[in-house]
């Protein structure tokens, strides 16, 4: 899973948890039954775990572009390989650094 | 938040942090609570009183204990220790307090207590200092919670008053 940005789950895991913290003191509190709190707590916590632990697809929205892997020997060829601007500038450098070495 | 591992990790660990603080305000939540408890203590018979093999005084008392409890239950009670404790003073010691009975109480149901007894535990002087004293009967209840703290209450009840003489 590739992503950008971990807050998402910081957020949803802190939200989540102290939410159901606080339904769960009041059911008990209600029902008069520190049992009803725990297990509502529990079944919470089940729930968070079903929502964060597994390889959800909206974890995976920014997917991070990675370069594409060469071998150290092969020639490089600037009209073979297109891609953004950006990523050029770094392969000029390091090609420049490998014909230093 | 790369893997399986670390992702349930992390809720776990705040899962149970969190699970902490919500019983230390479910414990604080007792301090709410308000209970109006009765309780009235009755001695039918003394069965017996002298000095025992030790050379110390011994009373057997028959007792009638009556005590309504239940508004003391709370949410984030597990059990009362309730126990019944004879009070008086001695040339040797200031005060002198002896548990002649006890009983646990695990449910808001058995709270009522009526019970015809004999003590439960040896009402036993440190020395003969018991003809003719007066003494106290106080009934205590330790108040232990599901979580937190314990407390502890008590009822004082006056006006008893030991034989004369050894029977």
């Amino acid at each position: 899973m590739d992503w950008k940005d971990p807050r998402l789950t910081e957020q949803i895991l802190q939200y989540t948890l102290i939410s159901s913290a606080l339904i769960a003191i009041a059911a008990g509190y209600l029902t008069a039954s520190l049992k009803t709190m725990f297990l509502v707590y529990g079944g919470c916590v089940f729930v968070t775990l079903l929502v964060i632990v597994p390889d959800w697809p909206y974890f995976c929205r920014h997917p991070r572009e990675w370069m594409t892997p060469k071998r150290a020997d092969a020639p490089f060829h600037h009209q073979q390989q297109r891609s953004s601007p950006g990523l050029e500038s770094i392969r000029e450098s390091a090609l420049d650094a490998s014909k230093r070495d | 938040m790369h893997s399986f591992l670390l992702r349930g990790n992390a809720v776990l660990t705040f899962a149970l942090t969190v699970l902490a603080v919500a019983c230390v305000l479910a414990s604080l939540t007792d301090t709410l609570h308000s209970s109006k408890p009765e309780v009235n203590v009755e001695i039918l018979s003394v069965d017996a009183f002298g000095r025992n093999p030790g050379g110390n005084d011994e009373v057997v008392l028959t007792l009638h204990i009556s005590a309504d409890l239940q508004s003391v239950f709370t949410w984030n009670t597990k059990q009362l220790f309730v126990f019944l404790a004879a009070e008086y003073e001695s040339s040797k010691n200031v005060l002198n307090q002896i548990s002649i009975w006890d009983s646990i109480i695990q449910s808001k149901e058995d709270a009522k207590i009526q019970r015809r007894t004999r003590n439960k535990y040896s009402f036993v002087d440190q020395g003969s200092n018991l003809r003719g004293k007066d003494f106290n009967l106080t009934l205590h209840w330790n108040i232990m919670p599901v979580t937190g703290a314990m407390f502890s209450e008590k009822r004082v009840l006056t006006g008893f008053r030991l034989p004369k003489n050894y029977m």
